[in-house]
């Protein structure tokens, strides 16, 4: 049906009614456009929201929605003096009709807080509005903060979800001590599972049945904003390292062992706090739903070990050797090999400085051996058989390798470890390089002794055990010790030693044992699904105390006391290739084994010993060998002792 | 129909459109009571012209389904359809609200500017010009229309929606009430 | 089928309205769109040449009202009782005139229908193109023996045209010593403003109850066995002046005598069929028909006494382009008994009517649908009110009095089991909402 009353209206507007009216509108309008938006009180959106007679408003649709606002809660919120369409701002009329829009832009407001609070005189507020500016960028980081799988524009979790927007306490404020004992609820409300799983745990019942606000909460572990997806690393670290804001000891002891040491690497591969507590169900070790109950504990360790048997029950994870309450075995071991490392090192290291001090204030004097460069030998006295030469060489590499391997682990605290593990591609290859060096340095120590038994077995007619041609030390190495000092001191001559110094049988007898030791402790660790089958899993705790602390003497040992005996005592300084080119210069070997030269030139069997100089590529050759082990042994020293000092 | 709805709103030719063209004989026929354009002469009766179409449109809906007590109005719209009803409330807001300033003694007025400022403002405007969106504007609206108003809201014989504002208003005295609707009825534009 | 009906015609629309615009200034040379001419300026004249104007200023619009003042009949029975200046009820034609439209102070006796003219005292001839004729009623004297204008005009007032006669009742009444009996006589419907005499009876009782006349006695003499707003007068009368035998108002149906069948004015005694009544003021109220003019112009031709017209656009059945509206006309659903009823406010809505359908017609647009509201307010005392609404639509050409949109004020709340009374409050509320209404009406006629 047609109709004449838009026209009628239309005439009407332009006619006498109201002259000028219908130009005025859209005037009007403009002006209304351009004119700043009405900001509307708090007081007038609590007229409803803080109805205490009308909590709930039905909608049209007739859904009811809880819109009250305790203004109690409110006025204690750190944004009780904010606008609330400063949050809310799609508000621009009352009552806003529609349910408010999910995105309220805390991010964006909290970083302009910070750029205006820039010039507030009160450092405490400015500190604080970092604080939060940092946490919401965080935030932004975060997994919550990306978009949902089925709503591409809201955030899996929005500030709000966590937060209530209303009830935002102040640091230390009641609020905030009610808010924490909240924190499960709300995470909850989405990880219904984990929360579940979290409220039988003590943690979880903690919270609930005690009120208990120092239990964990689930930012504690999770962290609050910066929060990842558990299956990545970082997070996976960061939880195992929030254990610790609670429980000290335990990670204390967890960090000193295999699983802790290579988490401290920044790994991930072997076994976390929640691997063995399980995560958010964490109980008691006498509860029998709990992981580490110990009927429950194999099928435990069974998640990595597959092979794991019962012996690995009587494996100590948070073993402390400092413990004597519960660890007196450990206890006892530790100390024996304390005791061991300091007994030797003070005594070599003693050594060591009273011989440094006789041969510099020897010197000064312009007394004691000196090797005269102008003319240097042309004869040297060959010492070392190419065989001997090789194993040297070989034993010193993968022992250095093993030092590497092995105290990037140990000191997995220090930044260098890191970078080592990281170079050789992680914890994994690394044990792999530590086991193929530990096969080698085994390997060779077994062929050694194969080679002095035949040696031994050759000139067993003639063998003198306690000879100055035998390895075993003698009384007479006591009395040349006791003359050495005696020298050091400068009241006695320099004690002439035969083939074997008694430095040199504890370069040798040292290394001897400590592969033993280790060398034992190293297979026991090597497979220990295999180790487990016959012997119980505290094998583990000893072989794992020993092994570091005898590597560790080894390492301190060998680029100190040996280094200096060997090359760096101003006679040798700055080294010797011997164990390299096999020679000895003949002066030297006067000088130092005094007795065999006497008994060869006396035996006359002297001459067949003699050899040319090395050449000098040969004799560049070693220097360089040489000095490239020590360097390689003086940089580990280094790192060892950055890693004992920041222990 | 939604899709000829929306070919129409393409082409610029909105349903709404075509709608109000449709209301105005029925939109005449208020004015004999309620003026041309919604201006109303006469004291007792409210001008209509330009307050929000929500709040047209709630009171007359909320007279045909009984949840407002009336005295005449309720009668006449039960005969109308919703549609109808929506068009009529979109018709009279969409012309200027025009308000007729009505003096009163400044002693009066002073009374009504503080009950005002306390109960009133936050809802309708410091001067009733700038209300809620459920609110009707009330600067330059009729007093004595108003006072009949607030009493009903006052009134526990009549059915009033809105309980803020009945409670509003029983909190206050009749005269206070009064003086409230005095202030709104002397303000201008 | 719709969006092209709505497209063209919003083309049309447009067209239409820029042209009129742009016209304007070549219209006055040229002479004007169309003419109109409105007989009598009462609230249906009146409203009917104002909203032509309205709708399209190009259209010449004359008013022919014999009367410089117009006076509204409705709420002047409070003039009878005081409660208001008849000043309230008085307007001008001047606003009006400075919409444009012409006022003829003249009075139209004749209207040629073939050449579409009307004629007025002074002998001017008004061509029209479009003609409204809203002349009111003419009282039929001759209907009640013993009465006449004269005897109406000094002895026995009607009243029923405010003016001189609503003052000289007025006199009356005040002169009326207490127990005095006050004789309203009610003609056979149809009548003007029906409730009316009722509405007056409770007007009168209200100035006797505070003017020292408590035990005057109002009689109401009706032709008819019912009235309009009957249980809400009833409830009134009781409660507000006692009605019956021993009440201050007594109604006499015509079944038990009421019909008045002739007046003596020297005695002021009234004969009805069964019995004689006197009075010490008789308030006879003639029975009436269209205005003298609509009737010489053959415009009655229901009955003889009323024009009928179409519902649809209130043109007369009798002559094309001539429209009658008002009290003067007939329409609507005899049947059922919900014909037009004869109030200001329906002749306000029939105006818009007419001036929508002719505005159309000039325009070249079709017809729009009309809608017809009516509303109309009793007052029975100073805080007693009630009212009755009507809403009425064509659809298909044929009248429809929509239920739901009409009914009088209600009489009682609750439920039908167990009533409640209506609070003094609303009904103190109507009587104050008329006033409202008439300020309203008023102004939508005459501003």
């Amino acid at each position: 049906m047609l109709n004449v009353w838009k026209i009628a209206i239309g005439l009407l507007a332009a006619c006498l009614w109201f002259p000028g009216m219908a130009a005025a509108t859209p005037a009007a309008g403009a002006l209304a456009a351009n004119a700043p938006q009405p900001t509307i009180e708090n007081k007038r959106c609590l007229r409803c929201h803080a109805d205490e007679e009308e909590k709930v408003h039905v909608r049209p649709d007739g859904s009811r929605k809880n819109i009250y606002i305790d203004h109690k809660v409110l006025h204690g919120s750190v944004h009780a003096e904010v606008s609330c369409v400063g949050c809310h701002s799609d508000i621009t009329k009352l009552p806003h009709a529609k349910p408010l829009a999910m995105s309220i832009g805390c991010t964006d407001c909290h970083r302009q807080k910070l750029e205006e609070a820039g010039k507030d005189p009160d450092p405490r507020k400015r500190e604080r509005l970092a604080v939060v500016a940092q946490e919401t960028q965080t935030y932004l980081h975060s997994i919550h903060a990306q978009p949902r799988a089925k709503d591409q524009s809201r955030a899996k979790a929005a500030c709000h979800d966590c937060h209530e927007g209303h009830n935002i306490g102040a640091k230390g404020s009641a609020e905030r001590a009610e808010r924490r004992l909240k924190n499960p609820e709300v995470c909850g409300r989405c990880h219904e599972k984990e929360k579940k799983e979290y409220l039988a745990s003590v943690h979880g019942r903690a919270i609930v049945e005690k009120q208990d606000e120092k239990s964990a909460v689930c930012s504690d572990c999770h962290s609050m904003h910066g929060i990842l997806s558990p299956d990545a690393d970082p997070m996976k670290l960061a939880i195992t390292k929030n254990c610790g804001d609670c429980h000290k000891e335990a990670q204390r002891t967890y960090l000193e062992s295999y699983h802790g040491q290579v988490n401290r690497l920044g790994y991930t591969n072997t076994a976390k706090c929640y691997d063995c507590h399980s995560g958010h169900g964490v109980k008691k070790t006498d509860d029998p739903t709990s992981a580490i109950h110990a009927d429950n504990r194999l099928k435990n360790c069974q998640e990595c070990h597959k092979d794991a048997n019962e012996n690995f029950l009587k494996f100590r994870p948070h073993a402390d050797p400092n413990d004597f309450e519960k660890h007196p075995d450990l206890w006892l071991a530790k100390r024996f090999m304390q005791v061991l490392i300091i007994a030797v090192m003070a005594f070599f290291w003693v050594h060591t400085l009273l011989w440094l001090f006789r041969e510099l204030s020897d010197r000064i004097k312009g007394k004691g051996f000196r090797e005269d460069l102008d003319r240097p030998d042309v004869v040297y006295f060959q010492r070392f058989k190419p065989v001997w030469r090789w194993v040297h060489a070989l034993f010193a590499i993968a022992t250095m390798v093993l030092i590497l391997t092995g105290t990037s682990l140990l000191f997995s605290h220090t930044a260098w470890a890191k970078w080592v593990v990281d170079f050789l591609g992680g914890p994994q290859m690394e044990g792999i390089v530590h086991r193929t060096a530990a096969v080698t340095w085994l390997g060779i120590f077994l062929f050694h002794l194969v080679l002095v038994a035949r040696n031994i077995w050759r000139s067993r007619k003639t063998f003198e055990w306690f000879g100055g041609m035998s390895m075993l030390p003698s009384w007479n190495d006591l009395r040349d010790l006791k003359n050495m000092f005696l020298w050091f001191f400068g009241r006695a001559e320099r004690p002439q030693f035969c083939h074997w110094t008694y430095w040199q049988k504890f370069d040798y007898w040292a290394p001897f044992w400590g592969a033993t030791v280790i060398g034992l402790s190293g297979m026991v660790l090597f497979v220990p699904e295999f180790t487990a089958r016959f012997l119980p899993g505290s094998v583990f705790n000893f072989a794992t105390l020993i092994h570091a602390e005898e590597a560790l003497l080894a390492a301190v040992f060998l680029n100190t006391v040996h280094f200096f005996n060997v090359h760096f005592r101003p006679e040798r300084f700055p080294m010797s290739t011997t164990i390299f080119t096999g020679a000895i210069p003949i002066e030297e070997f006067k000088h130092d084994h005094k007795l065999e030269y006497e008994r060869m030139l006396a035996d006359g069997t002297l001459d067949s010993y003699l050899v040319k100089r090395p050449t000098r590529r040969v004799d560049l050759m070693a220097s360089i060998l040489a000095t490239t082990l020590i360097m390689a042994g003086l940089t580990l020293l280094t790192l060892v002792l950055i890693g004992l000092a920041t222990q | 129909m939604h899709k000829l709805l929306l070919a129409l709103a393409m082409l610029g030719l909105t349903g709404q459109a075509a709608a109000a063209a449709d209301i105005e004989p029925l939109a005449m026929t208020c004015n004999a009571c309620h003026g041309v354009r919604g201006v109303s002469a006469g004291e007792t009766i409210p001008s209509i012209g330009g307050l929000p179409k929500t709040y047209l449109q709630t009171v007359m809906r909320q007279w045909k389904y009984d949840e407002r007590s009336s005295i005449t109005m309720g009668r006449l719209v039960k005969g109308l359809s919703d549609d109808e009803i929506n068009a009529l409330a979109a018709y009279y807001a969409k012309f200027p609200w025009v308000p007729v300033p009505q003096p009163a003694p400044a002693a009066k007025l002073a009374k009504g500017r503080a009950v005002v400022a306390a109960d009133c403002a936050d809802c309708h405007g410091p001067r009733g010009g700038d209300p809620d969106i459920d609110a009707p504007k009330i600067n330059g609206q009729w007093a004595k229309y108003m006072e009949l108003e607030l009493e009903k809201y006052r009134d526990k014989d009549f059915t009033m929606p809105h309980r803020k504002m009945k409670k509003a208003v029983r909190a206050r005295t009749p005269a206070e009430a009064a003086a409230a609707a005095r202030y709104f009825a002397a303000q201008g534009r | 089928m719709q969006t092209l009906d709505r497209r063209s015609f919003l083309k049309i629309a447009c067209a239409a309205a820029g042209a009129s615009v742009l016209s304007i200034p070549q219209a006055r040379a040229a002479g004007p769109k169309a003419r109109v001419v409105v007989v009598g300026g009462g609230y249906g004249g009146a409203t009917a040449a104002r909203y032509i104007r309205l709708m399209d200023p190009a259209v010449e619009v004359t008013l022919i009202e014999r009367n410089p003042l117009y006076i509204s009949c409705p709420l002047s029975n409070e003039v009878v009782s005081g409660e208001r200046d008849i000043k309230t009820l008085q307007r001008g034609y001047t606003g009006l005139s400075r919409r444009g439209i012409k006022i003829v102070h003249q009075e139209a006796v004749g209207i040629d229908p073939v050449r579409k003219t009307v004629t007025t005292s002074a002998g001017k001839v008004y061509p029209y193109d479009a003609l409204v004729v809203s002349p009111g009623v003419d009282f039929m004297f001759e209907g009640v023996e013993g009465l006449t204008a004269e005897v109406s005009g000094a002895k026995i007032p009607h009243a029923w045209k405010a003016g001189p006669q609503t003052l000289l009742l007025k006199k009356q009444l005040a002169a009326m010593p207490d127990g005095g009996r006050f004789i309203i006589t009610v003609p056979k419907a149809p009548f003007r403003c029906p409730p009316g005499p009722y509405e007056r009876a409770a007007q009168v009782a209200m100035y006797c109850m505070h003017h020292g006349k408590k035990k005057a006695k109002i009689l109401i003499l009706d032709s008819n066995d019912t009235f309009s707003k009957k249980p809400l007068f009833e409830q009134a009368w009781k409660a507000l002046y006692g009605y019956g035998k021993e009440g201050m108002i007594e109604w006499v149906p015509g079944s038990e005598g009421g019909a008045l069948e002739s007046v003596e004015a020297e005695t002021l005694t009234c004969q009805t069929t069964f019995e004689q009544f006197k009075g010490d003021v008789v308030n006879v109220i003639p029975p009436h028909r269209a205005g003298r003019i609509a009737v010489e112009a053959g415009l009655a031709n229901f009955k003889d006494a009323w024009c009928q017209v179409k519902p649809e656009s209130m043109e007369s059945t009798a002559h094309k382009d001539i429209f009658v509206i008002g009290d003067a006309c007939v329409g609507g659903d005899f049947a059922t008994n919900n014909p037009f009823p004869k109030a200001a406010h329906m002749a306000n809505s029939q105006a818009k009517v007419v001036a929508a359908n002719v505005v159309a017609r000039f325009n070249g647009l079709p017809a729009p649908t009309p809608v017809y509201t009516n509303t109309c307010y009793s007052v029975v005392g100073h805080d007693w009110g009630f009212s009755v609404v009507a809403l009425y639509r064509v659809e298909n050409g044929q009248w429809v009095y929509v239920k739901q949109g009409s009914g009088i004020s209600p009489v009682t709340l609750g439920t039908k089991e167990a009533p409640k009374p209506v609070p003094r409050a609303f009904r103190r509320m109507e009587a104050q909402y008329a006033d409202g209404w008439l300020r309203n009406i008023l102004a939508d006629a005459f501003s």
